[in-house]
């Protein structure tokens, strides 16, 4: 398995590594606001999402996050932007458009090929914001701060404990389990099954020669879990209390207070339909 | 030493099937501050027992009193939360994402405050040579230091019955080691806490206060280990070899050399230079 698998938690004593993960949250979800806000017109959006990736760029930076690594590890995404930029094309433009030139018969608009490249910038910096929160927060914090979150709908019986654990078991066993398909893996490539090479046929019947006996070690792991757990006195609907806990310092109120600010001249822009192009007396698309 | 009854079963009986029974009227008693070690082959019902004992599967047959009550629905949980198990599989019950964090687990779930929890967490893991290594992820852990967690996690909830299921057999022989060494320290220690050590190594049953040998479901045999292990012809139809000491003074006694076997290897030979 690759050990190097894209947004995976890289400790590193940055600023970013520090902050509360439920700011951080927070903060993730002000700067997707930024990101996606509709503006003015198809430049300003660029304008926008390029200072939406100066940022990025300086919080991969400040977190050792490298941002080329993602860059290059991205590459299934070339084929989302083929198919988006088809859809986009095929979509009937209602508001008409201008017109940038015909494929047989089919008029093809700036307008389109624009919509599939906003949406595309859009996405790859959403993903890449995604793996910076990732890359700097443990998966257990995730989970802690997303249960926090969650804590207010268990009071209308909603069982956030009860996910906030099963999500963080799932965490702490991914490891134990890819060890697992490790192991099996080997001993099935011992016994001659080939699982690199050979027709679909005989590479789906490896695979799941593979899923079995993974789906029935996994069974018999959480069953021997289950009852630790419950020798340990676990009740999920019982009071708990958590050795852990989360402290929200200054410094990340003032992180959070700075994504806000940030959030909030965008949404200024955006609602003013501010032009800077206009205000050179330029007209652009 | 206080000898009260921590554990009174009679005639258990337990199937997980209906017909089947893997556990079939086993009686047995246990006094405070002793160490019981159940032998067995797998499938003899040892695991059964153990989670009878801990209110893990219900009482099917049988009559079972805990510290000196008969568990019930009111106080079932509060008579099991005073005794601890660690299993065979160190993996399969380590709980959380660090060593604190599963050390405190069963705390958490006493809704104990913090601050206790920390200084508990904390004395827990440096009874079993562990608190260097708070933070560490289960992943960077050997089987004895995960094993070792396991048993603090369970201290942490200071038990008065400790049951071992088969807790070193999955550990290459360093692991074992570490673990007994823990389990020693403990037992000079803590010299009221009653230990229950379910295994099928025989050569752990010489240190114990009492054996019982369990084979399909039934006790087969139950006494000290002196009288268990001298009783070759009973071992040899249960399948079990005994331990080395009782091998070595049979096979002295065959040159017409006497030694008396017991759990300290160089005392039993000690005659020998006399
Ligand atoms: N969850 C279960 N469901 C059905 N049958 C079970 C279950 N657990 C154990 N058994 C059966 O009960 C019998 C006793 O099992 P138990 O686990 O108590 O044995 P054990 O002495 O602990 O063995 P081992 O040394 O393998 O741990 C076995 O025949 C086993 O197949
Ligand atoms: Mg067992």
């Amino acid at each position: 398995m690759s050990a190097d698998l894209l947004g995976r938690y890289v400790p590193y004593g940055s600023f970013v590594h520090k902050m509360d993960p439920r700011a951080k949250i927070a903060a993730l979800i002000a700067l997707m606001v930024a990101l996606f806000l509709g503006y003015a017109n198809y430049s300003m959006s660029f304008v926008m999402a390029g200072l939406c990736l100066v940022l990025f760029m300086a919080l991969a930076f400040i977190s050792h996050t490298s941002f080329l690594s993602i860059l290059s590890s991205m590459k299934s995404l070339w084929f989302m932007a083929l198919v988006l930029l088809i859809v986009y094309c095929l979509i009937p433009r209602s508001a008409g458009g201008t017109l940038a030139f015909y494929i047989g018969s089919l008029p093809i608009y700036y307008e389109s090929i624009l919509d599939a490249l906003r949406i595309l910038v859009r996405l790859f910096l959403m993903i890449e914001l995604t793996m910076i929160l990732t890359a700097t927060t443990k998966p257990l914090d995730l989970t802690f701060a997303l249960e926090w979150y969650m804590k207010p709908l268990g009071y209308i019986g909603f069982p956030s404990q009860e996910i906030a654990m099963t999500i963080s078991l799932a965490l702490r066993f991914i490891p134990t389990i890819l060890e697992d398909v490790e192991r099996i893996m080997r001993a099935q490539e011992s016994r001659g099954v080939d699982f690199k090479h050979g027709k679909i046929s005989t590479r789906i019947r490896a695979f799941v020669s593979l899923l079995v006996p993974i789906f029935v070690s996994s069974i018999m792991r959480s069953e021997e879990l289950a009852d630790a757990m419950g020798a340990r006195g676990y009740d999920p609907r019982g009071e708990r209390t958590r050795y852990k806990v989360l402290t929200f310092r200054w410094v990340d109120a003032l992180e959070l207070l700075f994504c806000l600010a940030f959030m909030g001249g965008c949404i200024a822009i955006s609602v003013t339909a501010f032009d800077l192009f206009g205000l050179f007396g330029l007209t652009v698309l | 030493m206080d000898h009260r009854l921590i554990v009174r079963a009679k005639d258990l009986t337990f199937g997980y099937r209906k017909g089947e029974k893997a556990l079939r009227n086993v009686s047995f008693e246990l006094n405070q501050g002793r160490y019981l070690v159940i032998l067995g082959h797998n499938g003899s019902g040892k695991s059964t027992l153990a989670r009878i004992l801990t209110g893990l599967l219900p009482l099917q047959g049988g009559e079972l009193e805990l510290f000196g009550e008969v568990p019930t629905k009111e106080n079932g949980a509060s008579l099991t939360r005073r005794i601890g198990i660690v299993f065979q599989n160190p993996d399969n019950q380590f709980v959380a994402s660090s060593v604190e964090e599963d050390i405190a687990f069963g705390l958490e779930n006493l809704a104990l405050p913090r601050e206790e929890m920390v200084r508990k967490v904390r004395e827990a893991a440096k009874m079993v040579g562990m608190e260097e290594f708070l933070n560490k992820a289960p992943e960077n852990l050997s089987g004895g230091q995960k094993q070792r967690v396991a048993l603090a996690g369970v201290l942490a909830m200071e038990p008065d019955l400790l049951i071992l299921d088969e807790a070193t057999s999955m550990l290459d022989p360093k692991g074992k080691r570490e673990v007994y060494k823990a389990i020693d320290g403990l037992r000079q220690t803590h010299p009221s806490l009653s230990l229950i050590s379910i295994t099928h190594d025989v050569e752990e049953a010489l240190h114990a206060d009492r054996v019982i040998v369990l084979s399909d479901g039934l006790k087969a045999m139950d006494g000290t280990p002196d009288e268990i292990f001298s009783k070759k012809e009973e071992l040899k139809r249960l399948r079990l070899y005994p331990p080395f000491v009782y091998r070595l003074s049979s096979a002295l006694k065959k040159l017409g050399i006497d030694i008396v076997p017991e759990g300290d290897l160089e005392r039993s030979l000690s005659p020998l230079w006399r």
